[in-house]
């Protein structure tokens, strides 16, 4: 199903708004970019195995403090609670509940990423997670 | 009429495998990577004058499971290395398994070899071979 990456970027969004600490975009959002602020996107995906409808969706999880408003150690404290929430042990449980017609069975190559860009501390967490666009249980 | 694909049901990963005797699970942890079982037996041709097999008969049923564990602790690197020495055993220790996932693969097993293994880059991790009956009749008992 093309909607997946779509489904998942719900469902991550939803998990990270739950917070209440930072407003989250989603990736082809046109809405106003505030800071600080999350990015969620998932653009890409590869079916697996063929022919079943399973995707292996990669999804991007980016936050973003300015250096002029706030310190390194803020900026971190706002990614472990935000970020850290795909730390935790059933965030495939979590994701797959946010969302109708959605199922996450888990993720595997977690990666993060720490970096200074244009006077902003960003952190980006990215995963690929795998998703099916039906119910299961 | 065609079908949208939407997916389906798969299992996905290794499906939660513990050890309840031989290792056990709760005071000694690991991580499941791969796990490969196999039901097997031994198989005898029944033979005409001919030469053609006109029978077979299969004997000898066994579950043979292949792990691969990486042991941890969930605090310390000594808890983990006492983790990593109570999964390296004695072949012929009785291994009790408990698949999350199923109960086909639940069952006491004997314990063929295990193997540790360490790389200069990477974790340790332990290979461990076991076999049982897939009959009514145990097969971990020692045979005298």
């Amino acid at each position: 199903m093309l909607d997946l990456p779509q489904k998942l970027e719900t469902a991550a969004k939803a998990l990270i708004d739950g917070a209440g600490l930072i407003t989250v975009f989603t990736g082809l959002s046109a809405d106003e970019q505030v800071t600080p602020r999350a990015i969620v996107s998932a653009m890409t995906g590869r079916e697996q195995p063929q022919g079943s409808g399973n995707f292996m969706v990669d999804l991007t999880v980016q936050v973003l403090s300015k250096a002029d408003d706030s310190t390194i150690e803020e900026h971190r404290a706002l990614c472990v609670s935000t970020i850290g929430l795909f730390m935790q042990d059933d965030v495939a449980s979590q994701l797959s509940s946010i969302v109708p017609d959605f199922h996450v069975f888990g993720f595997t190559n977690r990666t993060h990423r720490e970096v200074i860009e244009d006077r902003a501390w960003v952190t980006e967490f990215s995963a690929e997670f795998y998703c099916a666009g039906l119910v299961l249980v | 009429m065609s079908a949208v694909l939407k997916g389906m049901g798969i299992v996905w990963s290794e499906g939660g495998i513990t050890f309840t005797a031989g290792i056990v699970s709760a005071t000694n942890l690991s991580l499941p990577q791969s796990a490969n079982f196999s039901r097997t037996s031994e198989k005898t041709d029944i033979k005409g004058n001919g030469g053609t097999v006109l029978g077979q008969v299969f004997h000898g049923f066994k579950k043979v499971l292949s792990l691969t564990v990486i042991p941890y602790h969930a605090t310390t690197v000594a808890g983990a290395i006492v983790s990593r020495d109570a999964h390296v055993l004695k072949p012929g220790t009785t291994i009790t398994v408990a698949d999350a996932s199923g109960t086909l693969m639940d069952d006491s097993y004997n314990l063929l070899s295990s193997k540790e293994g360490r790389t200069v880059d990477g974790v340790c991790t332990v290979d461990l071979e076991m076999e049982t009956s897939d009959e009514s009749v145990a097969l971990t008992s020692a045979v005298t």
